[in-house]
Parts: structure tokens; sequence; C-alpha cells
């Protein structure tokens, strides 16, 4: 200790890789040599990675319903919406009030807004060039495409067709649209349902109020129709995945 | 621009759920925090200039608000942290509990021990990886005083630690 040549927080800022190049070198030479040193940054690493390990269960968790609804909400409102979530079946979309259902096997063509923009989401086939068949694709259910589609869950319906619902987020504030599609011969993804919840739809205190009316009556009809069997476990989702859906 | 932002910002939670957890030591209370953060931060997105870090901008606003909140609850917080640490306490004693899980356990709890200002250093450049410089940028102190706060929080953190030493 008499003749030490380094500070903790020197050594400490080199584990943490705050120092200037030189500085590195230079601790870097002192931990080699000096036990001591060498000791304080096994020391510090091992800190850093045992307060990693405690806090890090976030990182594999999805992002809450009421921090998504603080996102994609109205500035300064806090609803809690009836948030989709993977590992839940059809009743999600039973929740969203007044929700504007879409059922078909038309090709495309379905606007939502006035202004004609372009939607990711519309019935018919996806473009295979498009950002809903790259996620619907290649995806695990629960992860969120750089283009704001996230698969849900997947499915078989009557036909043993592999199905996946998949929600659109992101693309106006407050509204989320549903949808689901089925993967078809010739690695076609074809929309079957939509169901988009408009903003008006947000009451700030409760959230979305409880589904009723003839839109819940459609997609029920809709889900019923196309005969949904249990969502398929992670594991099975992953293998198709890997295989390329191909494992029939 | 306001969606892209949006998109970014709900990629950024994870994190700032972990730093959250980390200031307040209660995952429910880390996401009340970043849901409160959320919504400020939306309603004052004129303030966040464009081509600057996102992440920076809201670990700061995360910040904040648990500072707020602190001042106006310090009594109850503390009570809280003494609390956890007895709880913890009590499950040391049982020695059947597995030893990383305990170490886990016993971290977290002397973290919650650790002066505010401490604790916020830490969580960002030992478990976020925040450099020196975002880290000062974030909390508003010198560099400086940065290392300083990370060397007190480690010595006293080690010190308590005997087994990660």
């Amino acid at each position: 200790m008499t003749s030490r040549h380094w500070t903790e927080s020197e050594v400490a800022a080199w584990v943490d890789g705050a120092l200037s190049p030189e500085e590195a070198r230079r601790i870097e030479g002192i931990v080699a040599q000096d036990d001591g040193a060498q000791a304080y940054a096994e020391a510090v690493r091992k800190s850093n990675a045992a307060l990693q390990d405690a806090f890090r269960s976030p990182l594999d968790e999805p992002v809450p319903a009421p921090i998504r609804a603080a996102i994609f909400g109205e500035p300064g409102k806090v609803a809690t919406l009836p948030r989709a979530r993977w590992t839940q079946s059809w009743g999600f979309l039973a929740l969203a009030a007044s929700v504007a259902i879409a059922v078909g096997v038309g090709a495309g063509g379905l606007v939502w807004t006035d202004d004609g923009s372009a939607r990711i989401a519309e019935l018919g086939n996806a473009a295979p060039d498009g950002p809903l068949y790259y996620a619907l694709e290649i995806l695990p259910s629960g992860t969120l495409s750089p283009d704001g589609v996230r698969p849900m869950l997947t499915f078989r319906d009557a036909d043993d067709r592999i199905c996946r619902e998949f929600e659109v987020v992101g693309e106006l504030a407050n509204e989320f649209e549903f949808g689901v599609a089925c993967r078809n011969a010739r690695d076609t993804w074809h929309v079957e349902i939509i169901a988009t919840a408009p903003p008006t739809d947000v009451n700030p205190e409760f959230g979305y109020s409880p589904a009723s009316g003839p839109a819940a009556d459609g997609l029920d009809a809709a889900l019923d129709a196309l005969e949904a069997g249990e969502p398929l476990h992670p594991e099975e989702e992953a293998q198709l995945l890997e295989d390329g859906w191909q494992s029939l | 621009m306001q969606n892209a932002i949006r998109q970014e910002m709900v990629e950024l939670v994870p994190r700032m759920r972990r730093f959250a957890y980390a200031l307040t030591g209660s995952k429910d209370e880390g996401d009340d925090l970043v849901q409160a953060a959320c919504a400020r931060a939306l309603g004052r997105l004129d303030q966040f200039q464009p081509g600057t870090r996102l992440d920076s901008w809201m670990f700061r606003i995360v910040q904040t608000i648990r500072l707020d909140r602190l001042r106006s609850q310090r009594h109850r917080y503390h009570v809280a942290a003494a609390e956890m640490m007895e709880h913890v306490s009590d499950g040391g004693a049982a020695a059947r509990q597995v030893e990383a899980r305990l170490t886990l356990d016993r971290l977290r709890a002397e973290m919650a021990t650790l002066p505010d200002d401490q604790r916020a250093v830490l969580a960002l450049v030992a478990i976020d990886g925040c450099s020196y410089r975002d880290a000062a940028e974030i909390l508003d102190i010198p560099i400086g005083t940065v290392m300083s706060r990370l060397a007190r929080a480690r010595a006293r953190l080690m010190g308590r630690m005997g087994e990660l030493g």
C-alpha cells in the first residue's frame, strides 16, 4: 500500500470503460502487475455483474400495459388499456369498445382513415416486402418490429393453417389495430380480420369501456368462423419459425 | 416525428424500468415512475431537441420525478427500505436458501440503503453501463462528482457484501 501508484477510482474507471485510451493503457499495465489493483478490478467487475443480475428482470419482460398506454395515449392522460397479451387468447379483442371490425376474403382495399394514407395492415394478402409480412414471417410472438407490428400469438385454424394474431401500434396516437393473418400455400400471409379501436374510445379514467353491440358480435362471429385453436406453446412456435413454418 | 419518438420511447422502456427498479427497490414503484416519466415527456416533447439522445432525456425525467417524490415521501421511503432490510435479514437466517439468490436479494436490499444520489450513479454506470459523462449529464452533476459518488457507493456495497469483494 505504501508506494501504490494507482487509486481505486482509476481502476474502477478502467473497469467501467471511462478512461481515455492513454489512461486505460496505463491502468491496464498496472493491473497486470499489481495484485492489489488486480483484486480491486475484479471486485468492481463482480459487483457490476451482480448488480446487473439483481435488477435485470425488467429486460426480460414485455412493456407493461399502463406504460404502453401512457406512451401511445394522449399526453398527460393515463389510461389503462385492455392490451392484448400474447399469453392470452381471444378475449382481449372483445374488451375493446366500439371496435371497428372488418372481416372478409376480399383482396385489400380496406381503408380506415379518411385521408387515404397507407396502412400497415389491410385485409387480403400481406405484401411480401412489407412490414406486416416481415413481422408475421420471422418474429416470435411478443416481439415488436421496428415498424410497430407485434405478433401476439400463433394458433391453427379449422383447416390446420397456421394463423397469427398481431397488433399494430404507433401509427396514430391512441389507435391500435389488432388483426389475424393466416399462412397459406405459396408462403403468403392472408389477413383475415382487422379490428381497430379509434382514439375517441379512450376513457381517461377507465380505459376502454366494455365491448358491446354489433361490432363485438361481428368479431366473435369472425373468430368462431375461423375455429381458432388454442395458442401454440412458445416452443412449438419457435420450432415452426425455425423451419420457416414448414413443419407440417 | 411524434410517432417515431413514441416508438423509440417504448423501446427504451425495459431500460427505464430497470433504472427505476434500481432507484426505488420496487418494481411496482419503479413502473409507476416510468409511467409518470413517459406521460411527462410526451407532454413536453417541445423541450426535446431532435438529434439529441432520447435515452438520456428520459432517464433525466425519471430521476427528476423520483427526486420530486422523495422530497414529499422521504419518511415513508426510508421506512420501506428499513422493512426491506429486515425482511431480507430474516431470509438470510434461513441457511437453506440458495446462496446466489440470497446474494442478489441482499444486494438489492443493500442498494436500497445507499444514499439516493449514490444509488442513482451506481444504477446508471454499473447497471445501465452509462459513460461517466452521460451519467453526469443525466444527473446534472460534474464528472468528478460522479466518480466520488461511485467510489463511496462501491466502498459501502463491497464492504457490506464481503463475498462480492
